[in-house]
């Protein structure tokens, strides 16, 4: 099981579809799984042999209590607003039965590789820690049970890995070296991999390279303003890569920035690809 | 004036809101920052988890839970003319003892429902309490007299609407009946009520086990006669949020899932009687003027070298821009009657007061 990390507006989602398009296309029986509710990976991947589910807090809790034997009861509990009260009585169990979902398409065992769209940073780390929480709570029960389980499925480093998704800038970067540290300890997940998304084509070129001039110098001036800008975006762009390099301690795949607005599942295969080659250069 | 200029002139709050990852919190500060260099006395609140707004006020030790005055002279951040800009950082533990304090009912009570085990982890992990505790703590600053103008950075959308929402949430919570069968009020009627609810609260006991129940309802009987106060300040934060002294802020950004999400956002504040003011399209690509994609190719098709590189790029950032142009102006994040403001993206990205600036100027030019 991959969890695919990082801050929101990082391209964590689009990291998820690409990866799980990769592995699909080299054979892999893949499961990718989102949690936040929106329809955009399922959009991403599109015309893949990706399968995609969505979890959500409300209809995890709904089919726990059902596979727990509490049968029509689950619906009474949900009507009677008491599982609002079972939230406050266990902060966390919410981020547990999801979690939970997850583990139980785990062990279906029809899956080679479970790719998971984790909600942005800090409700991810939240998420992810609220099972440590939990079971300083829960003194028994089938919940406690279940919390025991999911911690042992995401230290176990063959089970699971966590990929860290950041854009080439200097604040992305950082919070995402600092996440990748939040889930080595307290989280306890390994990190995998990195992946730097949405990568401007480098520039690499002298400022003043000639443009044209005379009968050819219209334009120019917009495209030199647009040229120094590109120079100093490049510049910030190799130093955050390496810095994510440097600080990340496993390794790190790079994909381009699309020259479109937003990435669709033509552009997402087109990633997966360059991903399968190793990403950019 | 500018759109944005007018905003911050004359609200008291203003509620930055919209989709993760578009720079609400960097929008947040640089509208504080041009409203305080304005004249304006200017608190911003951040209550995202994510702590970057600190950072981009130049505020090294990082935010409190206590407003912070940020020096807006120093840099080149431009002259402050006589406005002042604090900042903080929203702390659900620290509020929730403000709250419990200011709302207790007896000597004693504030101490007694702090010291429960649970109220510790209520304040921090509990789904909707922070949210509840960021409504407090923007009622509390915008009748605090030191600021003018309250401006609030909201965290991703659906979270936003759960902010906004808190103060309904809470009423609803305090009328249900679990809650008053939990809090043992309500006389025979609830009596008759709990005898019937009896087995819920042991299938309860069962997924969760007794203790932790014992505990929760040791929790909520902490809180006794506190209710009506809690729904006295619900029903004014309800209010504030109405208020036309309010302004609501979606920050968005040129991407087609961004701006549907941003689209469905509006809706959801406008069905809550809430309407947008104003709309910030943030980190858009700049233009190249007069250049188009078509052009900047054909020029790198006669270059060579160096140059024929130069040209490509040009072409690819004419080809982002114009993308760009059709998701905002197609469909786009319009809402009736707010105006739309393009915000360039800057070539580094916000960490400091002076780069903060930059965006203050771009967004009030």
């Amino acid at each position: 099981m991959l969890l695919v990390l990082g801050k929101g507006g990082v391209g964590r989602t689009v990291a998820a579809a690409v990866i799980a398009r990769a592995a699909a296309v080299d054979g892999l029986r893949v499961l990718v799984i989102g949690l936040d509710g929106r329809r955009t990976l399922t959009e991403l991947c599109r015309g893949s042999d990706v399968t995609v589910r969505m979890v959500s807090a409300g209809s995890a809790l709904e089919d726990y209590l059902l596979d727990q034997g509490f049968g029509g009861f689950a619906r009474r509990l949900a009507e009677s607003g008491i599982i609002e009260v079972v939230g406050a009585a266990a902060p966390g169990i919410h981020d547990l039965v999801v979690l939970g979902k997850v583990k139980q398409f785990a062990n279906e065992g029809r899956w080679d590789l479970i790719v998971v769209d984790a909600p942005a940073a800090g409700h991810a780390t939240s998420m992810l820690t609220s099972v440590d929480g939990l079971l300083g709570i829960v003194d028994g029960g089938p919940i406690r049970e279940q919390a025991v389980a999911v911690r042992a499925m995401l230290r176990d480093p063959v089970r699971s890995a966590a990929v860290l998704v950041t854009l080439p800038e200097t604040t992305p970067v950082s919070e995402s070296l600092e996440l990748a540290a939040i889930t080595r300890d307290p989280v306890g997940v390994a990190v995998a991999a990195g992946i730097v998304s949405a990568v401007e084509p480098v520039l690499d070129l002298p400022p003043m390279t000639a443009l044209g001039s005379g009968r050819a110098a219209k334009g120019v001036a917009p495209a030199r303003a647009a040229l120094e800008r590109g120079l100093s975006t490049a510049e910030v762009t190799r130093e955050s890569i390496s810095r994510f390099v440097d600080g990340l301690g496993a390794p790190v795949a790079r994909l381009p920035r699309l020259p479109v607005a937003g990435v669709d599942a033509e552009d997402a295969a087109l990633l997966a690809g360059i991903l399968r080659a190793g990403g950019l250069a | 004036m500018s759109a944005v200029g007018d905003l911050i002139g004359s609200a008291r709050v203003v509620v930055c809101c919209g989709p993760g990852g578009v720079g609400k919190t960097t929008t947040a500060a640089a509208l504080g920052l041009a409203a305080a260099r304005s004249g304006r006395r200017v608190v911003v609140i951040t209550v995202d988890p994510a702590r970057r707004l600190g950072e981009a006020l130049g505020l090294v030790d990082g935010l409190g839970p206590d407003p912070t005055r940020v020096d807006i002279d120093a840099g080149d951040a431009g002259g402050s003319a006589g406005g002042e800009l604090w900042a903080m950082m929203l702390d659900p533990e620290v509020e929730l003892e403000r709250v419990v304090r200011s709302h207790a009912v007896r000597p004693g009570q504030a101490d007694e429902a702090l010291s429960n085990p649970f109220t510790r982890s209520i304040g921090t992990s509990l789904g909707g309490t922070q949210e509840y505790m960021a409504t407090e703590a923007v009622y509390r600053l915008s009748t605090d007299e030191r600021f003018d103008l309250v401006v609030v950075d909201t965290p991703p959308s659906d979270r936003a609407l759960e902010v906004i929402e808190a103060p309904d949430v809470l009423v609803r919570f305090l009328d249900h009946q679990v809650f008053k069968l939990l809090m043992g009020t309500g006389g025979r009627v609830t009596r008759l009520l709990s005898a019937a609810t009896q087995p819920l609260l042991k299938a309860v006991g069962r997924v969760i086990g007794t203790g932790v129940l014992d505990d929760v309802v040791r929790f909520l009987r902490s809180f006794t006669g506190m209710e009506h106060s809690f729904r006295e300040r619900a029903v004014a934060v309800r209010r504030l949020w109405r208020d036309g002294s309010t302004a609501f802020v979606l920050v968005t950004a040129p991407r087609p899932d961004t701006v549907a999400e941003s689209r469905r956002f509006a809706e959801q504040l406008w069905s809550a009687g809430i309407g947008v003011d104003l709309v910030i399209a943030n980190r858009c690509s700049p233009a190249v003027d007069g250049v188009d994609v078509a052009s900047a190719r054909a020029r790198a098709a006669d270059a060579e070298g160096d140059a024929r590189r130069a040209w490509e790029y040009v072409a690819w950032c004419a080809e982002v821009h114009a993308a760009e142009s059709v998701v905002l102006e197609g469909d786009g994040p319009t809402v009736e009657g707010a105006p739309l403001v393009r915000v360039d993206r800057l070539a580094t990205d916000v960490h400091d007061l002076s780069t903060l600036a930059s965006v203050a100027a771009a967004l009030t030019s």
